[in-house]
């Protein structure tokens, strides 16, 4: 039993070796290499001034051609995540702001995730942060909003491994061979392409009174400078609006209601998000309606 | 408790501890496990234990009845009872409801529309195999080949025992239930030999199982926009998961039941290098496999009789054993479809031509790839969710559309990337091909910690998936 016990000493001591030598290394390549993601592009941002940044879902990542803003001469960021949570927005923001990044408008797309109790990340935010655990002003980020901050810090590699889908072995290699990521973040729209069929969707029958995440993306907005322009993007014609829209402009400053702005149903994706003909016709709107 | 969760970790290492060093006596040892293999159980549904508990105390007592009774007759009603309540259980927990909708739609088709009712119950984990333990023991008493044990204990833990019971391997009387009466010492090449197979079995599960599911699951749901060659890696892909993860299972489950002094059956041999189907059905799923031959094939005749009868006992051996597996048309499919397969070879008399030994000749090869293709064939019929989705799978594969032949499964990901870490496991199988892992033998401390490295590099654990063979 003692032969067996130190057979089984050397394994655990040689997972631990394993599990420190890789932290080490997979942190050090993803910090030295080029952001593959947005939130570690908003990172990298420094000192730099834009005149507008879009902030929101995929339903902004998809449908803010920001090729058609430069053409008129205006600096733009797209930062539209798929998946995002208000909680990803106001992350975001925040980054921004701490790296002293400025903005003349600053626009916030809301739909149903206004009605998102939590001001948590979602897991792709979450986990394209996580390499940076161990920074100053990332660890305090964490500690504030991460129920699993204390395996995500001290055991060495865990975030890695519970993370495997967005920062294990193929994102290492990818930033180990600096492979430029599918998307341009300078650019920060991704068309889609085609439409498949539509499906009936619907928006919430209710409204939550008080949003905490709202009130603190407008909180970082006005502390930057800036009153935010929040905005629901289009929907299809097959969208059951069930009085939300109403809803959410009684309850949110600055509101505008885009959701119905696209007629053409042949130029959605899905009901949700707009393919590159919808995209485009959108931001001309914006582009007509504020600037 | 998943064998790949933190839970199940923290569970074994007591279990070890206590097992070895609490329980000196063989009795204390069998409650110990019985108490640990209830726990096991319970942890994922603690209600159906019962069920477990039912079988347990019927077969235990009907079993001994029939030893005791020296009427033929009689003797032949208790081995009846046994098997109407056992199969009765999983007739009404796996296949009533399958039986009631099949009805309901054929009489729909003749224009009968009934409303039965079905039950709203879940499929207990494990049943299908601890039914067949169970069933093993009373036959191998009702035959004479096995004294019934007096030490229900001993009983209990042989049907609950913890490594197995929930996928397997489906272990008979006659070899794990003596173990339970003998006190174990300890033996380290003994327990060495079971982290061995704890750590292959993971790497077969969270790495090739897990990797090739992410693919596998994307590929069979979005089927219809798929070309030829992504659906051919689909079907591929899939046979690699169900391998590595069923083979991953056992072997966990074999090097569990060895920390703790017990010797499991073996359930797979590399069973992708078999030249033929016979030869592939001795490799994959033994204990099932060995467990029909048995109790089914062979008193239906086995080989024996006229090529009418051989061909009638085998589809009847392959659509049971499709049924088995759940309560789905495709099951029953694949399962014919494999008797198909296999009866050319009966016929021509080469069904045992293939022993344990591979050779790898450019025949050879061209026989195994062969095998391969068309298990990965009929494998559409196993994933797929119902016999549209399978058909329509295939008639899209045989579309031969080869444009644009890498897509984006999702963000970043190709189709093609899984095709090195295939490789890899194939060339890492090749090396333990005479092995019970590719781990043992010279340099096998080095061999460990390298399948433990790539365990973390490549395993997936933010999304993971339960066993697949804990749905049968």
């Amino acid at each position: 039993m003692k032969k067996f016990l130190k057979y089984i000493i050397s394994i655990v001591f040689s997972l631990l070796l394993i599990a420190v030598l890789l932290d080490i290394v997979y942190t050090t390549v993803i910090e030295k290499t080029i952001p593959r993601n947005k939130v570690r592009y908003a990172l990298s941002l420094k000192d730099k001034h834009y005149d507008v940044l879009f902030l929101g879902s995929s339903r902004v990542q998809n449908s803010i051609v920001t090729s058609m803003f430069k053409e008129n001469n205006i600096t733009i960021l797209n930062m539209g995540l798929e998946g995002a949570t208000l909680g990803d927005n106001w992350l975001m923001l925040d980054l921004l702001k701490k790296n002293k990044v400025t903005f003349d408008r600053i626009f916030v797309q809301l739909d149903y995730m206004y009605n998102s109790k939590d001001n948590s990340f979602s897991d792709r935010s979450k986990s394209n942060l996580l390499p940076l655990i161990r920074k100053k002003n990332i660890r305090e980020i964490f500690k504030k909003t991460d129920t699993d901050f204390n395996k995500n810090y001290y055991i060495p590699f865990y975030r890695y491994l519970t993370n495997s889908y967005s920062i294990g072995f193929r994102e290492f290699v990818s930033s180990l061979l600096n492979k430029k990521p599918r998307i341009s973040f300078e650019d920060g729209f991704t068309p889609k392409y085609g439409n498949s069929k539509l499906a009936k969707e619907q928006l919430p029958k209710s409204i939550i009174s008080h949003s905490k995440i709202y009130n603190k993306i407008n909180n970082t907005c006005i502390s930057m400078g800036v009153e935010p322009i929040y905005f629901i993007a289009p929907y299809c014609s097959k969208m059951i609006d069930n009085g939300f829209v109403k809803k959410l402009d009684s309850v949110v400053n600055n509101f505008y209601d885009y959701s119905r702005s696209i007629k053409n149903d042949n130029n959605f994706s899905n009901c949700s998000h707009l393919n590159i003909d919808g995209a485009k016709e959108f931001t001309e709107v914006i582009i007509n309606d504020f600037f | 408790m998943l064998f790949n969760s933190l839970t199940f970790l923290v569970f074994i290492i007591i279990v070890f501890f206590a097992f070895w060093f609490l329980f000196k006596s063989v009795k204390k040892q069998n409650i110990f496990i019985l108490a640990a293999s209830y726990i096991f159980y319970g942890w994922w549904d603690y209600r159906f234990l019962f069920l477990i508990l039912f079988s347990t105390l019927l077969d235990f007592y009907l079993a001994k009845k029939i030893y005791k009774s020296t009427n033929k007759r009689k003797q032949k009603n208790y081995l009846w009872l046994s098997l109407i309540a056992n199969l009765g259980l999983l007739l009404v927990f796996k296949y009533y409801n399958f039986f009631t909708n099949s009805f309901q739609d054929l009489c729909s088709v003749l224009g009968v529309h009934l409303k039965l009712s079905t039950l709203n119950v879940i499929l207990p984990v494990g049943i299908s195999f601890y039914t067949f333990q169970t069933l093993s023991y009373t036959i191998d008493v009702y035959r004479a080949k096995l004294k019934p044990t007096k030490d229900f204990i001993a009983f209990a833990s042989f049907v609950t025992f913890f490594p197995q019971l929930v996928a397997g391997p489906i272990e008979r009387a006659t070899n794990l239930l003596p173990q339970f009466y003998k006190n174990k010492k300890f033996n380290f090449d003994f327990a060495k030999s079971g982290v061995e197979l704890i750590i292959w079995g993971l790497f077969k599960k969270v790495v090739i199982a897990d990797s090739c599911a992410v693919y596998v699951d994307y590929i069979f749901s979005e089927y219809e926009s798929q070309n030829s060659i992504t659906l051919i890696l689909g079907a591929v892909y899939f046979a690699f998961q169900i391998y590595g993860d069923f083979s991953g299972y056992t072997d966990i489950a074999i090097g569990t039941g060895r920390l703790l002094g017990f010797n499991l059956l073996p359930n797979f041999k590399t069973p992708y290098f078999s030249r033929n189907i016979a030869e592939f059905w001795r490799r994959w799923h033994i204990s099932l496999t060995t467990w029909f031959k048995d109790y089914i094939y062979i008193p239906l005749g086995g080989s024996r009789g006229s090529k009418r009868l051989q061909v009638r006992n085998v589809f009847v051996i392959f659509l049971i054993s499709g049924f088995w597996h759940g309560a789905n048309w495709t099951y029953l499919f694949w399962g014919g479809l494999n008797a198909i397969y296999f009866i050319p070879s009966m016929l021509l008399n080469n069904n045992r031509k293939y022993t344990d030994k591979i050779e790898f000749s450019v025949l050879s090869i061209l026989k195994m790839m062969m095998t391969f293709a068309i298990t990965c064939f009929a494998w559409i019929f196993f994933r797929a969710n119902s016999l549209t989705i399978a058909f329509g799978y295939i008639k899209k594969i045989f579309e031969f559309d080869i444009s644009n032949p890498i897509k984006y499964l999702s963000i970043d990901r190709y189709n093609i990337e899984m095709i090195p870490l295939i490789t890899l496991f194939l060339i890492l199988e090749l090396i333990g091909i005479n092995k019970e892992t590719p781990l043992l033998g010279k340099y096998s401390y080095l061999k460990t910690v390298s399948v433990l490295l790539l365990i973390i590099m490549l395993g997936v654990f933010s999304n993971q998936k339960d066993f697949i063979y804990f749905q049968f």
